[in-house]
């Protein structure tokens, strides 16, 4: 075993970036193998059902893609745990495949029948196409939903419940597609919790009371049967 | 457990009931989502209500996917943001932004399903996949290391000689003159060596300079670097690849030697620019605190200092830190008083707490040191903004009482004290002079009375 056998992930990613040393690259490439074959098989999957040889070319691809422009990928990875190399190596090998299946689509329609890059554009909201009555009512119902829901988050992480409250209702993520993205810093039953709040106190200002959740206590059980 | 039926539902279930029924297609038959829902009355309406509201807001999904707007952050962005690349409190605005972006919001499900399923274990079948590869050969992976790095290992071995083999006169010759060589070489190098150290915080300084001048996202300067218009940023934090090159190398250089160098004042000070540069601001004055600490009366570690804490004042809203920033500034100028970074960070932070004044004085000195340059020509604008404020305060505000009806007390105490700086200025610039006039001019009465009526 080399002394890099025994460095941290992050420690060995510095290491691998600020170094030219060999025996650095060939623990790098050890240690991560399977984290960077398993991304680039199952995002191939979305595109083929790759062959071996092609499976070995992406994952040299995205080895070589970290070591472009002076190792510039791997300098900028900033662990924000010890597990992150993980995720920054998926993300690195997905892009990688990704960007390669689409250039190679790109070929095969050839020049002419590429797809358009969009470019960014500057909506404006007074020539959007409105006329569709359904289209602004509905807008109109979004607006005043959003107006409630500001009032009724006020306060510390206004900002977050209000991503999760669209994401859900908007976006229509579920409570645990939420909860996978990490800086809502959630559990889907934490995801689950927060929606339902939102939901009452949005359907008391709906009704025009302003009532707290009601669901009932357990201790007063009984009293709320069958009435 | 058994659950009893009589229990009413508490919030944990009736959150899990609702997740389940909304994505359930048709109507919702509360009895038959939970026994108890059966039985109460009371939790069937709470639930029955919760219910038609969530329909009534899942009819407002859109099934389009526009086109990407001016602020909707690039692509990649989402794929960062599902695999946790970024810091949450980076990461919440970008998230915000795809909740009410129908262009975004699409992409980060797309991004958040993808991940999930990246996360999830492998398969056997997928090991054996993956190990069946050529690139899973430790061969493939020392030839694709060497690729990396460019070096060769060495050759095929050779049998080798007896040590007395090497001992001929010409062997020796060269073996002294190559001792020679090998201390001359070494000597160079060991001195080489010590001035590529001490070069290398210099180095690092111009690879900061050069970051901020590609990418200005600090009001404030920073020492060495040219102009640059500032560049508010706009929109969801920008992706971990879009920092500028030179910064991404002056951090290199800067973990490299601050691990051997810890307390070397000239890295920290390195350290803190990069952290303002990257935005983590408690992190540049903690750096700077210890610089100083090693260096107690620096003006570039004081003015360093200064811009950390208004950069933490700004995004914090720490009134406290906008003090500090003034105060450390002060101490800089007084140790060079017509240091340009100085002058031109103390006039924006004196903006800031309205001193407006004090920011007009520090944007004229600033202008006798440097009239020329495109940091001037900012001041200028700056100078300009400042006087408009001025004027428009002096215009709404009530005119100070003339020495005349202070001395007749037109006006109580307490209102006076409250514009005292005011009273204090025109006492100072206006009525002392018409007191005591200079030569055989003759004294005004009023403004003697006034400044009597002062001193009481």
């Amino acid at each position: 075993l080399t002394p890099y056998a025994e460095l941290s992930p992050s420690e060995l990613v510095r290491a691998c970036a600020c170094s030219q040393d060999g025996e650095a690259w060939v623990e790098f490439i050890r240690r991560f193998h399977v984290v960077i074959a398993a991304a680039v098989l199952r995002t191939s999957r979305h595109w083929v059902e790759p062959s071996r040889p092609q499976l070995d070319d992406l994952i040299q691809d995205t080895y070589l893609k970290l070591c472009e422009n002076d190792y510039r990928l791997l300098r900028s990875f900033r662990p924000q745990c010890e597990g992150s190399i993980y995720g920054f190596l998926k993300v690195v090998a997905a892009n990688v495949v990704h960007d390669r299946f689409k250039a190679a689509l790109a070929v095969k329609r050839g020049a002419g029948q590429t797809e358009a890059i969009a470019e960014p554009i500057q909506v404006d909201p007074k020539t959007t196409d409105d006329s569709n009555f359904e289209a602004v009512n509905q807008r109109l119902r979004l607006q005043q939903v959003d107006r409630i829901l500001t009032e009724v988050t006020k306060g510390k992480d206004q900002e977050r419940k209000r991503a999760i409250f669209w994401l859900r209702h908007r976006q229509g993520l579920t409570a645990s597609e939420i909860a996978a993205i990490p800086s809502i810093g959630l559990t889907t039953e934490g995801v689950e919790s927060v929606l339902m709040r939102l939901t009452i106190m949005i359907r008391g200002h709906v009704l025009g009371t302003k009532h707290e959740v009601k669901v009932l206590k357990r201790q007063n059980r009984s009293k709320g049967l069958g009435s | 457990l058994e659950r009893n039926p009589n229990e009413h539902i508490g919030p944990a279930e009736l959150a899990r009931l609702l997740e389940e029924s909304r994505w359930r297609t048709g109507s919702v038959d509360a009895a038959e989502t939970h026994p108890h829902l059966a039985a109460c009355t009371s939790c069937r309406q709470q639930f029955d209500e919760l219910l038609a509201l969530d329909r009534q807001l899942k009819n407002t999904i859109s099934g389009d996917s526009p086109s990407p707007h001016g602020d909707c952050p690039g692509n990649d962005v989402w794929r960062e943001v599902a695999g946790g690349l970024t810091r949450p409190d980076e990461t919440l605005a970008p998230v915000e932004h795809a909740s009410r972006c129908d262009h975004c919001g699409p992409l980060l499900r797309e991004a958040v399903a993808e991940f999930a399923e990246l996360n999830r274990d492998l398969t056997e079948a997928e090991q054996t996949q993956i190990a069946s590869l050529e690139s899973a050969s430790a061969d493939w992976q020392q030839r694709l290391a060497r690729r990396i790095t460019g070096t060769q290992h060495s050759g095929p071995d050779q049998e080798p000689k007896a040590w007395w083999q090497w001992l001929s006169v010409p062997r020796l010759a060269m073996a002294g003159a190559s001792l020679l060589a090998v201390i001359v070489v070494g000597s160079w190098a060991v001195v080489h060596r010590y001035q590529v150290y001490r070069n290398q915080p210099a180095a690092a300084e111009r690879l900061l300079a050069r970051a901020y001048t590609e990418k200005r996202t600090l009001e404030p300067r920073i020492a060495g670097a040219a102009y640059a218009p500032l560049r508010v940023s706009r929109g969801p934090a920008a992706s971990f690849t879009s920092r500028p090159a030179p910064l991404l190398k002056a951090e290199a250089l800067i973990a490299s030697q601050l691990e051997s160098h810890p307390d070397d004042p000239a890295w920290l000070q390195a350290e803190a620019q990069a952290d303002l540069l990257e935005g983590k601001y408690d992190a540049a004055v903690e750096a700077l605190r210890r610089a100083l600490e090693l260096v107690p009366h620096s003006p570039a570690f004081l003015t360093d200092l200064a811009t950390a804490y208004f950069q933490r004042a700004q995004q914090e809203d720490r009134k406290d830190d906008f003090g500090a920033a003034y105060e450390y500034l002060s101490q800089a100028l007084k140790l060079q008083p017509d240091d340009p970074v100085a002058l031109f960070n103390r006039a924006i932070v004196a903006e800031d707490l309205f001193l407006y004044q004090q920011a007009l004085d520090d944007c004229d000195h600033y202008l006798r040191v440097d009239s020329s340059s495109q940091w001037a020509e900012e001041t200028r604008n700056r100078a300009n903004s400042v006087r408009k404020k001025l004027k428009d305060h002096e215009s709404k505000a009530t005119p100070l009482l003339s020495p005349a009806q202070i001395a007749a007390g037109a006006m109580p105490p307490s209102e006076i004290d409250q514009r005292i700086e005011e009273y204090l200025h025109e006492a100072v610039r206006s009525w002392l002079p018409q007191a005591f006039p200079e030569g055989h001019s003759q004294a005004n009465a009023d403004a003697l009375q006034a400044l009597f009526f002062w001193r009481s």
